[in-house]
């Protein structure tokens, strides 16, 4: 107590200055010295108050820091797929280049250090430099390169950018194949292909020399497939086989990734592989050797740019199936290219989802075959029972009359309690001799791996989005009609209204495919033939999808009305003196998917981001406004033709 | 390949302050993130040429290069980030407000209009000291860091903190 008056008092005097303050408020004073400020501060309100001022203005400053300056910048995370490459290229390099210079000069500052120890074996060490330096310029000249290494980092780097959630990746490829005696040109196709990391999900489109699409694969991280062709079944499945579906059917070369670690898995020893070096690019060359499986694969090659290791350019020389039915017949050898015309990596939020989502031509019926009454009759119920689970819509579960003119009830389930929901609901046709049912779950698909399908996603949901075409227009309706609202909630009231919309909309296309799978079941001049129980429960279905489409795009209108459109239209009455035969309705049906389709693409342009500017958005609303009205008018229709009251139309499915 | 992971691990951890530190210290962001890669870049080139760095060291470590890469990059120029008056409102108009009433919120305002004409009186060397700190570094990494002592690194920060308390 003595002491510490003492002190008191020896203090009584001094006051710690600003630094000495600041020093021991971050707590980098010595100990004895902080002791001192501590107990001074507790006798000295002037100096306490200073302290105090000196936290706040740092907890003012970390508030700004933390709140206001590092929001505004720009986010780091989309950069980690480039970094990665920049790595690898650099670990490419500097493997490439061992020994390297600063190794070799480490060696050579060791000699010379020994050197002056010991100066009589001066000349001995000008020799090994010499000698050292013309080793090192003989790796960082010419090196080697191992082909499984490089492949390898390049696998690496390619995993890397699928695996980004920031970017969607975007590549356009050109596929050829030429007759390897005289080099003609037999077929060209452009590649479009897609992959988000995030979603995990790629797209991949291919057109003929006319631009026309022909063909789609839509896959998923986890492996599974589905291949589309124009008006052929899609192909449910997994990648797990795409070499030896490749190797067997070359023409089928669009669904092979043109990537290293593709390349890995064709040329599967990949250590009898050579790399040359030409200009800004390795060469890979692979020729199969005896006994290695590929009978039909002369040679493979493939070109990976040294900048970025990525894999640009695929040659296979394979001999020609024998059931190509090849004009030069079978075993003749053709070159198929792959070459990549562009690449480019785009944020993710300025991809329109769209791009993802499967084309509505691939997902028309295909033609409908001719079939007995018996099985037409089980069809329709069978279409039924689904839809009144709601197992129709999205295509969970489909019913098709397959070559053995059976009812293939085929699809598959998120979850086994959903199985036994739609087995449970198909109980009066399940074991009908004619209906062959086959449902299983996602998780037995995944286990079979090369079985049975996954599920594969139709529609995507829309991506958050930072601004749209009718960004403006919304923003300005919302800041008149609630003029003291801040920005941050005209923004969250337009996210609100956008996703409204884009769920709507999703859902009135949802409804008119279903409908128009429905009226693609049976050619219009069998619908007359069917029971009269199985036709009042396709009129039925028919009624009750057009009155969802008709109620969901009523509602889109009315929630844009007050905002876009001009006042006081309405749909008025489609129609309804036309002629109600079958054929008519199948045409309405038509009709109706293709003014959703237009609906919901002008939609999605609107309120999704897009490359297209506000402007362009803008000048569709009449055109949109006219299309929600046509869809309406045809859905009235439709509902009118299909003349049926107890369908229980009240309580639509959903 | 371990090394490589390493790397994009250490990256991972540390890209974000490292290029918050950057681009609030020396300015443009395109150019702050481009140096943030190029810092790690040369913690690969470190590593793989068989240099060690002490684990308590590494950040210290990937700060010091961050710095001196920027300072060769922006030798001679004032390079000085500053958040443009528009830009400024529009952030200030969107933080969150966090339940606070009007009066405290205008309140809040004030303050950050204060520390911003504060910030704009400092020094390239008083700033970075004061991000620095803000980062967690002590006293004495912050002077290997930047190269100084570190009784110039208190003096600093006690000119910075002087300027933000006007």
């Amino acid at each position: 107590m003595h002491s510490r008056f003492n002190c008191f008092r020896k203090d009584r005097d001094w006051h710690p200055d600003e630094g000495d303050l600041l020093l021991y408020l971050d707590g980098e004073q010595p100990s004895r010295k902080a002791a001192r400020i501590r107990m001074h501060l507790e006798a000295c309100w002037a100096c306490r108050v200073r302290a105090e001022k000196t936290s706040q203005t740092i907890s003012s400053f970390m508030d700004y820091r933390n709140r206001i300056l590092l929001p505004s910048l720009p986010s780091a995370a989309e950069q980690t797929g480039r970094f990665e490459s920049k790595l690898h290229a650099l670990a490419m390099q500097t493997q490439a280049n061992r020994p390297s210079w600063s190794t070799m000069l480490a060696g050579i500052r060791a000699s010379s250090e020994k050197a002056l120890r010991a100066p009589l074996v001066a000349v001995g060490v000008a020799a090994g430099l010499v000698l050292g330096l013309a080793v090192a310029a003989s790796y960082v000249w010419s090196p080697t390169v191992n082909a499984q290494q490089l492949l390898a980092h390049a696998s690496a780097i390619e995993e890397a950018h699928d695996n980004n959630r920031n970017v969607v990746l975007h590549r356009l490829l050109w596929l050829e194949k030429r007759r390897y005696n005289d080099k003609q040109v037999l077929l060209r196709r452009r590649i479009d292909v897609w992959h988000s990391g995030a979603r995990g999900i790629t797209a991949r489109r291919v057109y003929d020399d006319s631009g026309k699409l022909v063909a789609g694969e839509w896959s998923e991280r986890n492996g599974s497939s589905a291949v589309y062709e124009r008006g052929v079944r899609p192909e449910i499945g997994t990648r797990d086989g795409i070499v030896p579906k490749v190797l067997n059917s070359p023409d089928d070369l669009w669904e092979y990734d043109l990537s290293a670690s593709s390349f890995e898995g064709l040329a599967g020893a990949t250590a009898h592989a050579q790399v040359d070096k030409q200009g800004n690019d390795y060469v890979v060359h692979y020729e199969p050797r005896d006994g290695s499986g590929n009978d039909r694969l002369l040679s493979a090659v493939l070109t990976v740019r040294k900048a970025d290791f990525r894999a640009v350019a695929l040659e296979l020389t394979v001999r020609e199936p024998e059931s190509s039915g090849a004009p030069a017949g079978p075993g003749t050898p053709m070159v198929y290219s792959i070459v990549e015309a562009s690449f480019e990596q785009r944020p993710a939020l300025e991809v329109n989802p769209q791009v993802f989502q499967t084309d509505a031509e691939f997902l028309a019926p295909p033609p409908p075959t001719k079939q007995d009454d018996a099985t037409a009759d089980l069809q329709i119920e069978t279409t039924y029972l689904l839809d009144q689970v709601g197992a129709t819509l999205g295509q969970e579960v489909t019913a098709t009359v397959g070559a053995d003119h059976k009812l293939h009830v085929e699809g598959v389930l998120a979850t086994e309690s959903r199985r036994a929901q739609i087995i449970k609901a198909l109980a009066p046709v399940r074991h009908n001799p004619d209906a062959v049912v086959n449902l299983i779950t996602v998780a037995e698909a995944l286990l079979r791996k090369r079985a049975e399908p996954s599920v594969m996603a139709k529609t995507e949901a829309p991506a958050e989005r930072s601004s749209i075409p009718l960004f403006d227009a919304l923003s300005q309706h919302f800041e008149t009609e609630t003029p003291s609202g801040s920005p941050v909630d005209v923004r969250a009231k337009i996210q609100r209204l956008s996703e409204q919309v884009l769920e709507d909309s999703g859902e009135a296309m949802r409804h008119a495919w279903v409908l128009k799978r429905l009226a693609g079941t049976l050619p219009p001049t069998e619908i007359g033939s069917l029971s009269e129980t199985a036709h009042n429960e396709y009129l039925c279905m028919v009624a009750a999808h057009a009155q969802e489409v008709g109620e969901r795009t009523e509602k889109l209108r009315l929630e844009l009305d007050p905002i876009i459109f001009s006042k006081g239209a309405s749909p008025g009455t489609a129609g309804e003196g036309r002629d109600t035969s079958p054929a008519d309705m199948t045409l309405a049906v038509q009709q109706l998917f293709e003014t959703a389709s237009r609906n919901d693409a002008a939609i999605q342009s609107s309120f999704s981001v897009t490359t297209g500017q506000a402007a362009e958005g803008t000048a569709k609303v009449q055109e949109i406004q006219d299309s929600l009205l046509q869809a309406e008018r045809l859905s009235k229709w439709l509902i009118h033709a299909a003349n049926v009251s107890d369908c229980g139309l009240d309580s639509p499915r959903k | 390949m371990n090394l490589e992971l390493n790397v994009v691990h250490v990256y991972e951890t540390l890209r974000t302050p490292v290029y918050q530190y950057l681009a609030a210290s020396f300015g443009d962001p395109a150019e702050a993130e481009d140096m943030t890669q190029e810092t790690f870049l040369r913690l690969y080139v470190h590593w793989a040429s068989g240099k060690t760095i002490a684990d308590d060291r590494l950040r210290s470590w990937i700060f010091r290069v961050a710095h001196n890469l920027a300072i060769d990059r922006t030798r001679g120029a004032k390079f000085i980030r500053e958040l443009a008056c528009e830009e400024y409102r529009s952030v200030v108009l969107q933080v969150p407000d966090s339940g606070k009433d009007p009066e405290e919120t205008l309140l809040d305002r004030e303050r950050f209009n204060a520390v911003r004409n504060g910030l704009a009186l400092l020094s390239g060397q008083e700033r970075r000291c004061l991000y620095l700190r803000a980062e967690g570094f002590c006293y004495r990494e912050i002077a290997e860091i930047l190269n100084i002592t570190s009784s110039s690194v208190t003096e600093f920060l006690r000119r910075a903190m002087r300027k933000m308390a006007r």
